[in-house]
């Protein structure tokens, strides 16, 4: 067996988490140099990864098996391919710098927190490479716990509030994905666990039962993505989490449920999944459109950005529903963008609020010229967001809207629709911070500092290179896209 | 086999009840009462020891009254490493009195040779008084602080509750004798497997299931839990939360599907409905509880709702998980409540909003209780996950899909109120932070808890060999 690069890269934060343990709670610097070296190999080794993963290949890369419970024939099972490569990097990329910004914006209790956030890391990283449904379930609700106490300890003034709806939420949804998981197992000709192997089997089930599976992860990963009417705790915890933790949230959690379905539901219950199709569409719309709506009413600057988040995961579910080609990869595209910009914008929330303790729109004003360098950024990603060509964000909304046109002309036209709402409330948002007459009371605001810059630059590059050559990212997928609808579909659409 | 031949089966039994005799009567000298605690350690570590050597598979002991099998030598262990914990917590517990403690451990080992002797009757009278032995002896150690009256009245509860289902239990029993003619449970087997569907069969069944109800807190005879397991010393609610719990399953698996299997649409309805029932009716009070104690007797009344969901789908597997869960609940429960009497001790009150920040006072207690919940609470990695899993697992085999849903959405309310402790013990801030020293033996108890549950979860492949193993 070659050498297990993959549990080294899940199980690298578990055991940082545990080092800090026994670090003296006095030492804060000791606790933040350690989680920031651990995260910075995370993330080396995720680039590592990308390098070494070969795209052309369909099968899975790096692959581990170990038995573990064999009296249920669970197994350790984990492993990579074109669908999860990306957001392998994403989290490693996006847990590096909210470390950086942890070390800044945290300023009590910081053993915990970083005990905390090193472990939330390895219930991402596994959740995202293992292949055994009872692995991927420990992974999945691994990443609950101490959510919902960085959520509860380091958060805002409704913090319990958000923390509690957050936790009940997600695991409400989870215990439904367990009983799927069982029906699983216990339907399948061989009893197993392991995604590929009941790859082989799950699509021979009747339609019934598939529809009654498919529902059942369905509300598992409907409240993660989050799609409505399952989003609400979405703007609760992405408001009251501290900064970094909003980027965490942003950027990689809500990627577990839109990745669940394409990892588990869709190539293992195909039939519902074609079944399912309009519906998911007709979701996808109404998250666009909805959150949309919701985003331009919004004073509060986090919430804005977080109602923009349902809104661009709609594009993602409109992407995935369509079953073509181009509509999965700017699904994958899209979940991978949204990672970056939306990290990206809460960071950029996180710099004006330690600043200046509001996070209220109406309250800015004229920051174009007290703080330039901030505004450059926060120009940028907001164009992102709102999906200029030759910025990230652009292409990603237009293959899933491409994809979506081929399989749902009406939703897709609708869907489209939510493109212009958003470029109204990121554009008014922007007139409200930047332009106009600067506000007397931020007259003493800094500007952006060389740290918070470092945090900002490598997404920066990222969101342009994308945008200008987007094959650099979406000849990781490809392959495993054809590969996948070959699967689910029989034919390539 | 004459009743001589057959003491060599019975030896761990005999073994304790010397122990037993001899703390009573040291008790009476020794000065250092903390001695009394380690000799009844050593009996049970000793007992524990001979179980393996005092048992041949499936044989009849005393003229077919009791057996010796693997299913009571798992339950003997249970009861013994049940016995074991609550000892170490008692130890470091200060509100027994220490003119008591000789009568306190010589009245806890003689309960766990009542449980001993009640997973192993073969015989419904000797099972009735097996199990009413446990029962008093119950009572009398709820009762035990007898000057404070929270004691007194969860005891007076308890025993009224106690000694109506018992009763009925035997008006039960008296039925049965009068239908077979015999109270041996394989004769009456052999009987009654022609006569599943007669209701006069399900009446007296139901009087036997009602008596076992009141030990595992079913609903409806769950109503003396809440003050019994507020009023009794802390050690003592940590014992009647596992071991009569315990026993009441063992029973009822073995009445009810290893020997006398019944599975008639009427009896399956009416036992999924108890269990439906006592885990809604436990979780949806709990929520609303402000004392810990109060909240972890309900919290074990859902619980038992969540364990007979392996009793009703009636499977291997069911069976199986019920086991699984009996033995992964046994370190959950026992180490929230050696969390409790520890934190009691500090900051002397049970009320959950006097846990507000205790993370501060003493950080392992509170990581170790919020893993304890969170096990009960059955979030993965933890041992309560493997049960939960397994119990569930077992529902949806048997296509008991509503009797799932109904559990695992109870899951998700429990998470509520154990998370709510959690909260207040990390999300809210001290009133005063005196660190105080934490006793030995209940720091050991907590520490064996703990890496039990982690192992459980973790490595559960040894517990479940070991359940494999085992014939019913």
């Amino acid at each position: 067996m070659s050498f297990p690069i993959l549990s080294l890269l899940v199980f690298l934060p578990l055991l940082g988490s545990l080092v800090i343990l026994l670090i003296p709670k006095k030492k804060t610097g000791a606790i933040k140099a350690l989680a920031t070296v651990i995260t910075a190999a995370v993330f080396i080794i995720s680039i590592f990864l990308l390098i070494k993963f070969n795209y052309t290949n369909t099968n899975m890369q790096f692959e581990e098996r170990l038995t573990w419970i064999p009296q249920i024939n669970v197994s350790y099972h984990l492993g990579l391919d074109g669908l999860s490569i990306g957001l392998i990097f994403l989290t490693g990329l996006l847990s590096f710098l909210a470390c950086i910004s942890s070390c800044r914006d945290i300023h009590i209790r910081h053993k915990e927190y970083f005990f905390l956030y090193l472990m939330l890391i390895t219930g991402m990283l596994g959740t995202f490479v293992a292949l055994d449904l009872f692995l991927f379930y420990v992974f999945w609700e691994l990443v609950l716990v101490p959510m919902y106490f960085l959520i509860g300890i380091w958060g805002g003034a409704r913090k319990e509030y958000a923390a509690m709806k957050f936790f009940l939420y997600t695991l409400a949804g989870s215990v439904f994905m367990l009983l799927g998981i069982l029906a699983l197992y216990f339907n399948s000709p061989v009893r197993t666990f392991d995604i590929l192997e009941l790859a082989k089997y799950a699509p021979a089930f009747t339609l019934g039962l598939q529809i009654l599976i498919f529902l059942a992860f369905y509300f598992g990963f409907a409240v993660k993505v989050p799609i409505f009417p399952f989003h609400t705790w979405l703007p609760d915890a992405h408001v009251e989490a501290p900064t970094p933790i909003s980027v965490i949230l942003a950027g990689v959690l809500l990627k577990m449920g839109a990745y669940g379905f394409l990892r588990i539901s869709f190539p293992l219950l195909k039939d519902a999944a074609h079944y399912f199709a309009f519906p998911l569409a007709v979701l996808g719309a109404v998250n666009i459109l909805y959150g949309a709506f919701v985003a331009m009413a919004q004073t509060d600057f986090k919430k804005m950005v977080a109602y923009s988040s349902v809104s661009h995961m709609g594009f993602v579910l409109l992407g995935m529903a369509s079953f073509t080609v181009t509509g999965f990869n700017g699904a994958i595209l899209q979940m991978f963008n949204h990672g970056i910009i939306t990290g990206a914008m809460f960071l950029l929330v996180g710099v004006i609020y330690s600043r200046a303790h509001t996070r209220d729109l109406d309250k800015f004003g004229g920051l174009g010229v007290k703080m330039p360098v901030y505004a450059g950024f926060l120009s940028l990603f907001t164009f992102a967001s709102l999906g200029l060509p030759g910025l990230s964000g652009f292409v990603g909304e237009f293959l899933s809207l491409l994809g979506g046109y081929y399989t749902f002309k009406t939703v897709t036209i609708i869907s489209a629709l939510g493109l212009v709402i958003t470029a109204g409330y990121f554009l008014y948002m922007l007139q409200r911070m930047l332009l106009g007459s600067l506000n007397e009371k931020w007259a003493g605001l800094s500007d952006i500092s060389k740290v918070e810059i470092f945090t900002l630059v490598p997404l920066m590059i990222i969101t342009v290179v994308i945008g200008v050559y987007p094959l650099s990212i979406l000849k990781y997928q490809s392959a495993a896209v054809i590969d996948l609808i070959t699967k689910i579909s029989g034919v390539i659409q | 086999m004459s009743i001589l031949a057959d003491l060599k089966f019975i030896l761990p039994e005999i073994i304790l009840l010397i122990c037993a005799l001899a703390v009573l009567f040291l008790g009476l000298f020794v000065k250092k009462k903390s001695i009394l605690g380690v000799l009844s350690l050593a009996g049970l570590i000793l007992a524990g020891l001979l179980l393996p050597q005092s048992y041949i598979s499936g044989t009849s002991i005393f003229f077919n009254i009791l057996v010796s099998d693997s299913f009571s030598e798992f339950f003997k262990y249970l009861f013994l490493l049940t016995a074991a914990i609550v000892i170490l917590i008692s130890i470091g517990y200060k509100r027994i009195l220490k003119e008591d403690r000789g009568e306190y451990y010589f009245l806890l080992l003689i309960l766990t040779i009542a449980m001993m002797l009640a997973v192993s009757s073969h015989n419904l009278l000797m099972i009735y008084i097996a199990i009413e032995a446990v029962s008093l002896l119950a009572y009398i150690l709820t009762a035990f602080r007898k000057n404070d009256l929270f004691s007194s009245e969860g005891a007076l509860k308890y025993f009224l509750f106690g000694s109506l289902t018992s009763a009925v239990m035997l008006y039960g029993i008296s039925f049965v004798y009068g239908l077979f003619g015999t109270l041996d449970l394989s004769t009456i087997s052999a009987s009654l497997n022609q006569a599943q569907n007669n209701f006069a069969v399900f009446v007296p069944l139901l009087f036997i299931f009602s008596g076992l109800s009141f030990k595992c807190a079913l609903v409806p005879f769950h109503m003396w839990v809440p003050d019994a397991y507020q009023g009794a010393p802390t050690p003592v609610t940590a014992l009647i939360s596992v071991g009569p719990k315990a026993v009441g399953f063992a029973v009822l698996l073995r009445i009810f599907l290893c020997d006398i299997f019944i599975s008639t649409d009427m009896w399956v309805c009416f036992v999924t409905a108890v269990s439906i029932f006592t885990m809604t009716l436990g979780n949806i009070i709990a929520i609303t509880q402000t004392n810990v104690k109060r909240l972890l007797g309900y919290s074990s009344i859902a619980q038992a709702g969540y364990i007979l969901i392996g009793f009703v789908v009636a499977t291997p597997l069911g069976i199986k998980a019920v086991l699984f869960y009996l033995f992964t609940y046994l370190f959950m429960n026992l180490g929230a409540f050696a969390c409790v009497a520890l934190i009691s001790e500090s900051i002397k009150s049970h009320d959950i909003e006097d846990y507000a920040g205790f993370y501060k006072r003493q950080p392992f207690t509170a990581f170790v209780f919020t893993v304890f919940l969170l096990s009960l609470a059955g979030i993965p990695p933890l041992g309560g996950f493997m049960a939960k899993f397994l119990v569930f697992a077992a529902a949806i085999e048997a296509r008991f899909i509503m009797l799932a849903v109904i559990g695992v959405i109870n899951s998700v309310v429990a998470l509520y109120y154990y998370v709510k402790i959690i909260r207040f013990m990390y999300l809210s801030e001290p009133k005063e932070t005196p660190i105080l020293p934490r006793p030995f033996a209940l720091n050991f108890a907590l520490v064996i808890a703990f890496v039990s549950i982690l192992v459980i979860g973790l490595w559960p492949c040894p517990v479940l060999n070991w359940i494999n193993g085992l014939q019913f």
